[in-house]
């Protein structure tokens, strides 16, 4: 378990926060710029030395009535939004800076798989100045990961990079984050890049925090913070099926939904696996509601589906609803109008038209 | 210095301008083609040079005082004599002027040589480039004994501070001041005879210094 | 050409440069460690002390120094209840005057140095596990090199052409006290300007050798970095 109750006082911002999450897993920390993401994490790792409060992780005390730990003791590895590798020394150097500084090795990473796996086995003798952002923020993860951490902070390691090593470092990550057995805090404001790596979220709001739990707990309530929003969004899991239908690609969520999406793959390169484990991200407002099913349509998913519920209010004139559809949950967010013209309640069937899905 | 000029502006109605500086950066400058209409040095070779050199006639030359020299400590009542500054367990540095670089700082490497000092002495001695630094030196204490311009030392001992002692002259040879006049004006001439009259030679006189027979 | 005296000076010159420079670097890193990182208030008051020199004309200096050292000043007092000789006319009287008198020349770049690091290295570090003190050598201190060059460099010219201050302290004993700018201020005034020249050339050539061989070892380090 990681459990937090901070508070931080600065001259133009106060963080008030208090949560808990498991000890294993990504969870994402999320929110819309300036709400106090970064601030949060310089706090969990230590550098925010006025932070006052309690903090533990997995059974360690870093923070309350025992006084404070300081950040080197913490063993917290921190991937900044910037990437900081350290200019005078070379990539090698930087790898080992902090597991040459570890009392021990408790648990001996192979050093040479993890740069493998980085793919930056060739950069190693040379200096950070010449590597793009996505070869330094890898290099970044690896000397964290080297340093055998309790938990990873990770600031928008993202943003930084342009959109081709973006999406290749993504990809990395979600295996990667995956794989390790290291709690890891990820601060974002993409809401694809939470349905794609996290297990956990934390939700914040000028320095509070909103909601926090299970993705798909804080995803799909209905009166949440996040479901007001307009990133309001749902993730579903599936597979990818097997027989498939001409430029489209078919992803078998179970009990007989297939949700159909148009074939991208000639654009990107990627092909997909028959049975390979996919998550599908759908926003709540390409989801409308029918009552009758609709013929003859342009849009490819139209499901059936139960009102399991009801937004208590209105919001700017919409209402999110939330749907079952044979056991998997999915969010639409329709005008109020509707809602009453269309007299929906709880318990009806209805049929869900998805307008877009996308593959992450 | 300050009482000849005053002493000769209430008299004339000329008025003076005086510019200190040491007698060979004067010399360089006066060289170099400096304005100035009298030079009157701490010492006989600069002017001798530029009479040499041509830059002054030889008639413009005289020597307009004699220095004399002293030993001065800052600490009040001691009795200084030549036997205490023969007797080295008495202090340990002592201040002079730079020997090559002003006449009192000869005279006081006269003195030392004469008294056989010169093994005995030589590990304590500090030296200021002009005589005033060298009295600077004994008179913050950094030095125990200074031997200093006569004049200086005077002043001070007349207000009660330190102890003095009038080095006899025949201990060294005469610290003999020149004055060269370098400019034909009313002015110049009027100052140089000046320098040579009663007035002048009270001052100085009175002053601690000697006034050179041939100079009359 | 150079007279034994001249030489010694020379040596003496050096070393008094050297001296002092390694001495400013060993206590300026601390002072300017404080100054790049501190918010106290009293911040504004030592950079104003340290940036003193700058404006106070070396012999003003020097006759401050001159006074502490008396027996009745402060330094001369101390130095004479621990039994230790005056700073007066001594070498290391000099290496104080100088120090005194170069500080800002060696505080101020090291300070800017350390300024401009930023806090993200060094917080990286403390991730890292590094402490304080390790993190000050492993990432600080390397990264603040050119900073260090400066620094010498201002400090090591600054006090081979120190006069003023010398001057007032130094009491000119050959071998102990007696530097070049003394040296070469005697000879003009001595009127033996074929000596002065000499001892000028000499002190030209020495501080553009040392300066060339700063900058070449600075050149190479930085070909270094780039290949």
């Amino acid at each position: 378990m990681i459990e937090a109750t901070l508070q931080l006082s600065k001259p133009d911002f106060k963080l008030d926060v208090s949560f808990s999450v498991p000890g294993r897993g990504v969870t994402a920390v999320f929110g819309p710029s300036g709400c106090g993401k970064t601030t949060l994490l310089r706090a969990i790792a230590g550098l925010e030395t006025e932070t006052t409060g309690s903090l533990s992780v997995n059974g360690q005390q870093w923070l309350g009535a025992s006084g404070r730990r300081a950040v080197e003791q913490r063993r917290v590895g921190v991937v900044f939004q910037v990437p900081s590798l350290f200019p005078h020394l070379t990539v090698q150097e930087n790898l080992l800076y902090g597991r040459k500084r570890l009392t021990k090795v408790t648990k001996p990473i192979e050093t040479n798989e993890l740069i493998a796996s980085l793919e930056i086995e060739k950069l190693l003798l040379r200096y950070p100045k010449g590597l793009s952002g996505g070869e330094k923020q890898r290099v970044a993860l690896g000397r964290a990961l080297l340093a055998e951490p309790k938990l990873l902070l990770m600031d928008e390691p993202l943003s930084a990079l342009d959109q081709d090593s973006r999406g290749k470092l993504m990809s990395l990550l979600e295996r990667f984050l995956q794989e390790i057995d290291i709690p890891v805090f990820y601060v974002t404001h993409s809401s694809e890049e939470v349905a794609r790596l996290a297990d956990n979220l934390v939700l914040l709001a000028n320095g509070r925090v909103t909601d926090h739990g299970p993705i798909q707990d804080v995803v799909g309530a209905v009166d949440g913070e996040l479901s007001r929003s307009d990133t309001a969004f749902s993730v579903i899991e599936g597979q990818i099926a097997a027989t498939q239908l001409p430029d489209l690609i078919s992803v078998d969520c179970g009990a007989g939904i297939v949700l159909q999406l148009p074939d991208a793959a000639s654009l990107s390169g990627i092909t997909y696996q028959p049975g390979s484990g996919v998550r599908l991200r759908i926003r709540a407002r390409d989801v409308s509601l029918c009552l009758e099913q609709p013929h003859r349509s342009s849009i490819l998913n139209i499901l059936p589906a139960v009102i399991a519920e009801l937004a208590a209010q209105p919001y700017n004139g919409s209402r999110v609803v939330k749907l079952e559809l044979a056991g998997k949950q999915l969010l639409c967010k329709i005008s109020e109008y509707s809602v009453q013209h269309l007299e929906l309640r709880v318990g009806q069937s209805v049929f869900a038209q998805i307008k877009s899905v996308s593959l992450i | 210095m300050k009482h000849i000029e005053k002493a000769f502006e209430d008299n004339s109605e000329h008025e003076i301008r005086i510019i200190r500086g040491s007698s060979g950066k004067h010399y360089a400058q006066i060289r170099n083609g400096a304005p100035f209409d009298v030079f009157l040095s701490a010492d006989q070779l600069r002017p001798r040079r530029l009479v040499e050199e041509g830059i002054a006639e030889e008639s413009a030359l005289t020597t307009y005082a004699q220095g004399q020299l002293a030993l001065w400590s800052r600490q009040n009542d001691l009795q200084l004599d030549r036997e205490y500054l023969l007797n080295t367990d008495n202090y340990n540095v002592i201040a002079i002027a730079n020997p090559r670089l002003a006449p009192y700082g000869q005279a006081a490497t006269e003195v030392i040589a004469f008294l056989g000092l010169n093994s005995l002495v030589s590990k304590r001695l500090v030296m200021g480039e002009n005589i005033a630094q060298a009295f600077q030196f004994a008179f913050s204490g950094n030095a125990d004994l200074g031997l200093v311009a006569y004049s200086q030392a005077l002043s001070l001992n007349r207000r009660g501070q330190g102890s003095i002692w009038l080095v006899p002259s025949e201990l060294h040879q005469p610290i003999k001041q020149d004055m060269v006049i370098l400019s034909d004006s009313a002015a110049a001439l009027e100052f140089a005879a000046f320098m040579k009259g009663d007035v002048v030679r009270d001052i100085l006189l009175s002053g601690g210094y000697l006034v050179p027979e041939g100079a009359l | 050409m150079l007279s034994q005296p001249d030489f010694a000076a020379l040596l003496i010159t050096l070393r008094l440069a050297a001296t002092t420079t390694l001495i400013l670097l060993l206590l300026g890193t601390p002072l300017a460690w404080w100054l790049a990182t501190t918010r106290s208030r009293l911040r504004s008051a030592i950079e104003a002390v340290i940036a003193l020199p700058l404006v106070l004309p070396p012999t003003v200096l020097g006759f401050y120094l001159l006074l502490a050292f008396s027996p009745d000043g402060p330094i001369g007092a101390t130095t004479a209840a621990l039994g230790l000789p005056s700073m007066a006319f001594s070498f290391w009287g000099l290496v104080l005057g100088s120090a005194i008198y170069s500080l800002p020349f060696v505080v101020q770049p090291l300070q800017n140095s350390f300024a401009s690091l930023g806090r993200m290295q060094l917080e990286v570090a403390a991730t890292l596990g590094a402490r304080p003190l390790d993190r000050f050598v492993s990432v600080a201190l390397p990264l603040s090199k050119m900073g260090y060059l400066t620094a010498a460099v201002l400090g090591f010219a600054h006090t081979l052409g120190e006069f003023g201050v010398v001057l007032m302290i130094g009491g000119n004993i050959p071998g102990e006290t007696q530097v070049l700018s003394i040296a070469i201020y005697d000879h003009v005034e001595a009127l033996e300007y074929n000596q002065a020249h000499w001892l000028a050339a000499g002190l030209l050539l020495c501080s553009f050798l040392v300066l060339l061989m700063i900058y070449s070892a600075n050149r190479r380090f930085h070909l270094m970095k780039t290949t």
